[in-house]
């Protein structure tokens, strides 16, 4: 009989949800961000993982975790996410949760019609973006979700789009405009906050989506600083944490220190050669965007419809 | 046959119904609660159909890919699902469709058969869209009526579960799936006594939790489960068989993978699926009055492809042709390059054809089957070499090594 090391008893890991044994790159930031997501979520729920990275966070002969794990499609996993709550809600089983797991490549770009369908059917289903900025399990190819100028694998630096031409896909604000019940940022580096996310949207029967970024090594940073990477993405301003409610309702949860953006940079080869000065102003931008939003009072009849 | 014992015989009431109608329906009654749905010519008349049943949740999906990949999340969660399409929404689904027969989830699938838009957009009848789907493990029935389309869309869950494998119901579009014939629908109680429960061995199971779906560890491991689908898929012959037998006690219609008509004696013999064998035994018929031995196989599936079925109606001395509503470009008719390779060695002395015919929709007529028949006639080994076309200017051939001009 094999037995887990919870069932083990093996401290401090006891009460882990998702075990020792996976095989993601040793330092990888998104490994943590989803023990702390299945910590959240407890055992009685479905992931539907979309062909990714968590291919190798997930093996595929044992079980590295006490959730089930259905391994997708590349593209199939958001609408198989809504059958399965479909089936749940027809048998009654309406104690579990069903979630849908996807890198930005998945949600952002080969999936995203399927991510605006289950959107706008408003299925019961807990959608978690791991964004790490590209398609990381084929080597680090340049996404929706890759910021402007990086220089990627796909990227060719004589024939690309001037980097003031394209920018990165604004997943949040695509999915506000389907006007669903909850939407949030979160990052693995702030855990109370990803915590205190995942509870708000597991109360809501609906479709919610927490969009985390992680650190990829890929990044080309040193593997133990994945979680001081995605700090310094959030204190920089890089990742604002927020959420937004019924579409309309924005509401800030972190004021960052908004520390030199050269401070995450710098610890990334990914930046090099990059134009820093665009992304000051993107972020610039984005904030100001977001506290307009933030401030906007919306009348009690807005807020019960959400 | 189980006719004679009305007693064990379900009581049905005879309907007029399209084909589409009758796929509703088979669902409807064998209770089925929810479909993921995608509208396409021809098929839309199914969905219209069921968006009429109180009794089912119609969900209106955002694509056939998504329809498809939700329908899996149905079977994952437990529950059957309704899925039907047509042409560019079945070929748009393929990715899901290796997904869904390597999982073993035995999805039944409606197809109303229409052309692909490959020289050009056209909404007429072709198989090749179905075709198109023939190696990835699904089960793949063919009706010539309504009644086929009813009864092998019952039939066809059972099979799907007792071998966890999933299945396709097709029909030529229009044909099939508008016009309307007289059928005889059984008793829902006796509908759902026959399809049961969902049945499917291991599911995702909150309580023990399990991995599905992964990155297998070794290359053995691959090749294991892809020789064992294709023993499945061999060795549903014969659970077809015994299911069917359930069938005909229950309802009292012997269903078979195929139709033998006029085939006792029969010199020479045309082979066809779906509405194309309505010309065909029209002709026949007509050809029998005079005294022609001519007989009629109807093929009702090709995966799995019916080998048991074709060695025993086949015998040495016939000359066969197979004709096809589909063409795999470079090669023929795709029925008639299944048939040859697997009788290859077990039927000797059999000159068999392959015809090409009613591609894009062209009408197969009695006369043009004459025509067919005719050369058959006077056909010998050497035609075998040909792959032969039939449309509306007549017959004509192209042989295999034909340079290109
Ligand atoms: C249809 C299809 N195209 C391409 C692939 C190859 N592929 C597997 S994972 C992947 C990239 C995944 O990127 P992302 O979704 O961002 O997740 P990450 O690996 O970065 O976590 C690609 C391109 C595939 N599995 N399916
Ligand atoms: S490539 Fe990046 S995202 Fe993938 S396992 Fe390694 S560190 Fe994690």
């Amino acid at each position: 009989m094999r037995l887990t090391a919870s069932e083990l008893g093996i401290r401090p890991f006891s009460n882990d949800r998702y075990f020792g044994g996976h095989g993601a790159c040793p330092g990888c930031g998104a490994v943590s961000m989803l023990r702390q997501v299945m910590q959240t979520v407890g055992p009685k729920a479905y992931y539907f993982i979309l062909a990714s990275c968590a291919g190798s966070y997930f093996p595929g002969e044992f079980t590295v975790c006490d959730s089930s794990i259905i391994f997708t499609v590349y593209a199939a996993g958001f609408a198989e996410a809504e059958g399965m709550s479909q089936a749940l809600e027809l048998r009654g089983r309406t104690d579990e949760t069903v979630v849908a797991y996807s890198g930005d490549g998945g949600a952002f770009d080969i999936g995203l019609g399927g991510l605006s369908g289950i959107a706008e059917r408003n299925a019961n289903v807990l959608v978690i973006v791991n964004d790490n900025q590209g398609y990381q399990n084929t080597g680090g190819q340049q996404s929706g979700g890759t910021p402007r100028g990086i220089i990627t694998k796909s990227t060719q630096p004589f024939h690309q789009v001037p980097a003031a031409a394209r920018n990165r896909k604004d997943l949040l604000e695509l999915l506000a405009a389907h006007r669903v019940p909850y939407l949030a940022t979160a990052s693995a580096a702030f855990p109370r906050d990803l915590d205190a996310k995942l509870r708000k949207a597991l109360t809501y029967k609906g479709f919610k989506l927490v969009h985390v970024v992680t650190a990829c090594l890929n990044w080309g940073f040193e593997s133990r600083l994945a979680i001081r990477v995605a700090r310094l993405a959030v204190e920089t301003g890089v990742h604002p944490l927020y959420e937004i409610e019924g579409g309309r309702r924005y509401r800030l949860s972190y004021e960052p220190t908004f520390a030199p953006l050269e401070d995450f940079t710098r610890l990334q080869r990914r930046f090099q050669g990059v134009d820093l000065a665009l992304l000051k102003q993107d972020i610039a931008e984005r904030w100001e965007d977001l506290r307009y939003k933030a401030a906007r009072a919306w009348p009690a009849s807005a807020r019960q419809s959400a | 046959m189980a006719l004679d014992e009305p007693a064990g015989i379900a009581s049905s009431q005879r309907r007029i119904v399209t084909g589409a109608e009758a796929m509703a329906l088979a669902y409807e009654l064998a209770g089925v609660r929810i479909a993921y749905v995608f509208p396409i010519t021809p098929q839309t008349e199914v969905l219209e159909t069921m968006v009429r049943s109180q009794r089912v949740r119609v969900i209106p999906s955002d694509s056939e890919f998504n329809a498809i990949a939700s329908a899996t999340g149905v079977f994952w969660g437990g529950e059957r699902c309704a899925i039907y399409t047509s042409s560019q929404g079945l070929v748009l689904m393929s990715e899901v469709m290796w997904e869904v027969a390597g999982n073993r989830l035995p999805m039944v699938m409606g197809v109303f058969n229409r052309a692909l838009r490959g020289p050009a957009w056209t909404l007429g009848p072709q198989q090749n869209d179905s075709l198109f789907m023939r190696d990835t493990g699904w089960l793949q029935f063919y009706g010539e009526t309504a009644q086929d389309i009813f009864d092998f869309t019952l039939l066809a869950m059972r099979v799907a579960e007792r071998v966890c494998l999933p299945a396709l119901v097709c029909g030529d579009g229009f044909y099939l799936s508008h016009q309307k014939e007289e059928i005889e629908i059984p008793d829902e109680a006796a509908v759902r006594a026959f399809v049961g429960e969902l049945a499917i061995p291991d599911l995702p199971d909150s309580s023990r939790p399990a991995t599905f779906g992964g990155v297998v560890t070794t290359a053995q491991q691959y090749f294991r489960l892809s020789e064992r689908m294709h023993r499945d898929v061999v060795g549903s012959q014969d659970v077809f068989l015994e299911v069917a037998k359930g069938f005909e006690v229950l309802f009292g219609r012997r269903r078979t993978l195929t139709e033998p008509y006029e085939m006792d004696d029969a010199e020479l013999v045309l082979m066809a699926s779906g509405a194309t064998c309505g010309a065909v035994r029209e002709e026949v018929k007509r050809r029998r009055r005079r005294g022609q031995k001519v007989g009629l196989l109807k093929l009702c599936s090709i995966r799995p492809l019916p080998v048991g079925e074709l060695v025993r109606h086949l015998r040495p001395g016939q000359k066969a042709v197979v004709l096809d509503r589909n063409v795999a470009a470079g090669t023929g008719g795709i029925f008639h390059c299944e048939i040859s390779a697997a009788l290859r060695g077990l039927v000797d002395d059999l000159v068999l054809l392959g015809c090409v015919t009613g591609l894009g929709g062209v009408d197969l007529t009695p006369e043009a089957a004459g025509e067919l028949i005719d050369y058959l006639a006077a056909a010998g080994p050497a035609q075998q070499g040909l792959v032969h076309f039939l449309d509306e200017t007549g017959l004509h051939a192209v042989g295999r090594t034909e340079r290109c001009d």
